[in-house]
């Protein structure tokens, strides 16, 4: 409805124009012109300015809502951020803490196999000494028998092959003689 | 008290048939004849193979004991163990047959080993040396085993006197062994 007033306001205006502008054509035109503009604007001031004014209104509170969101989000984004970066920071403290941890763990177990192998070591050592002294000895015992099996077994040839008869009557002889003590003894 | 063996039971039954004849030191010299017989490896095999039957085994100990001499007493001791499969103990009824004389004579027998057999005088003076010391009468018997190479071994009555070289020998290894 106000457009329509508007509009018909525009035609009267614009169509009684050049009435007042045919009379002399020069300064009076101009100011005629002038005055036509004024009044135009001064009616799409009036007509315009309202819906002008609800439209950038409109505008402004949608552009201040999505402000308040984009920084809500910022906010929220930053939020979550900082939580992540915290946590990664905790994380790092975390896997710090563990690895200085798994390296004490490591300390000990490799100073408790040291001690082991060491132990070990010692214990071997002291058995192989106890087998080579065991083998040792065995084998002096073998060859000292071996030695005197030879010496013996070398002294019964001599006998066998030195042995006369006679020396066989003096060890009967011998024999009888010590049989004969034992019985006046 | 122990058990008397197959062996012991024969021996017994013969010696009191020959202690009842009076000639029981007579069988056991016999016997001895005879158990050197055994010493053949023919004779062995015919004893123990199961081939040859009774009958055979008893011709063949026949013809045997005709060479040796035995008594008839000896000769048909031996045709009993022939039938009664029991002449393979006869080597260990002589032995307990001598252990039962001697005890019934009152004698020990001496089972001396020498490298050479002992003389007269040597074999003389040894029975009276153990008469001494045994007290009891003391019978010989000489085993000749080269191996104890000289010298004498005595076993009588459960003691040996070992005057051995190879005793000697073995004490001489024995000392060197434990003092090496």
């Amino acid at each position: 409805m106000r457009s329509e007033r508007l509009a018909a306001a525009a035609a009267v205006t614009l169509a009684t124009g050049p009435a007042f502008a045919g009379g002399d054509g020069g300064f009076g035109t101009v100011i005629w012109h002038t005055i036509n503009l004024g009044i135009l604007l001064g009616l799409v001031v009036y007509f315009a300015k309202k819906p002008v004014q609800r439209a950038m209104k409109a505008r402004a509170e949608k552009i201040t809502q999505a402000i308040d969101e984009a920084q809500a989000l910022h906010a929220e984004a930053k939020a979550m951020l900082d939580e992540y970066e915290a946590k990664i920071a905790a994380l790092d403290a975390e896997a710090t803490e563990i690895l200085a941890q798994y390296r004490a763990q490591g300390a000990d177990e490799k100073a408790k196999l040291i001690a082991e192998g060491q132990a070990e070591a010692t214990r071997l050592k002291s058995e192989a000494e106890r087998t080579v002294a065991n083998e040792v000895a065995r084998a002096k015992q073998r060859l000292e028998v071996e030695v005197v099996d030879r010496a013996v077994s070398a002294a019964e040839q001599t006998i066998r092959e030195q042995l006369t008869p006679a020396d066989h009557r003096r060890l009967t002889s011998e024999y009888l003689s010590g049989l004969e003590e034992a019985a006046s003894a | 008290m122990r058990e008397p063996t197959i062996a012991e039971r024969y021996a017994r039954a013969l010696l009191d048939i020959g202690v009842d004849r009076g000639n029981f030191e007579q069988l056991g010299r016999e016997l001895d004849r005879v158990k050197g017989l055994f010493q053949s490896d023919e004779l062995t095999e015919l004893f123990r193979n199961p081939k040859f039957d009774a009958e055979t085994r008893k011709q063949v100990l026949a013809e045997l004991l005709r060479r040796v001499m035995v008594s008839p007493v000896c000769r048909n001791f031996l045709f009993l163990l022939v039938d009664r499969a029991r002449i393979r103990l006869f080597p260990a009824i002589v032995d307990s047959y001598h252990e039962l004389a001697d005890e019934h004579a009152g004698r020990l027998r001496a089972r001396v080993t020498v490298a050479r057999r002992l003389s007269e005088p040597d074999a003389a003076r040894l029975k009276t040396v153990l008469q001494k010391v045994t007290g009891r009468a003391v019978l010989v018997e000489q085993l000749e085993d080269p191996n104890i190479i000289g010298g004498v071994i005595t076993r009588i009555g459960g003691k040996i006197y070992d005057g051995s070289v190879r005793a000697q020998l073995d004490a001489l290894r024995a000392g060197l062994v434990t003092g090496a």
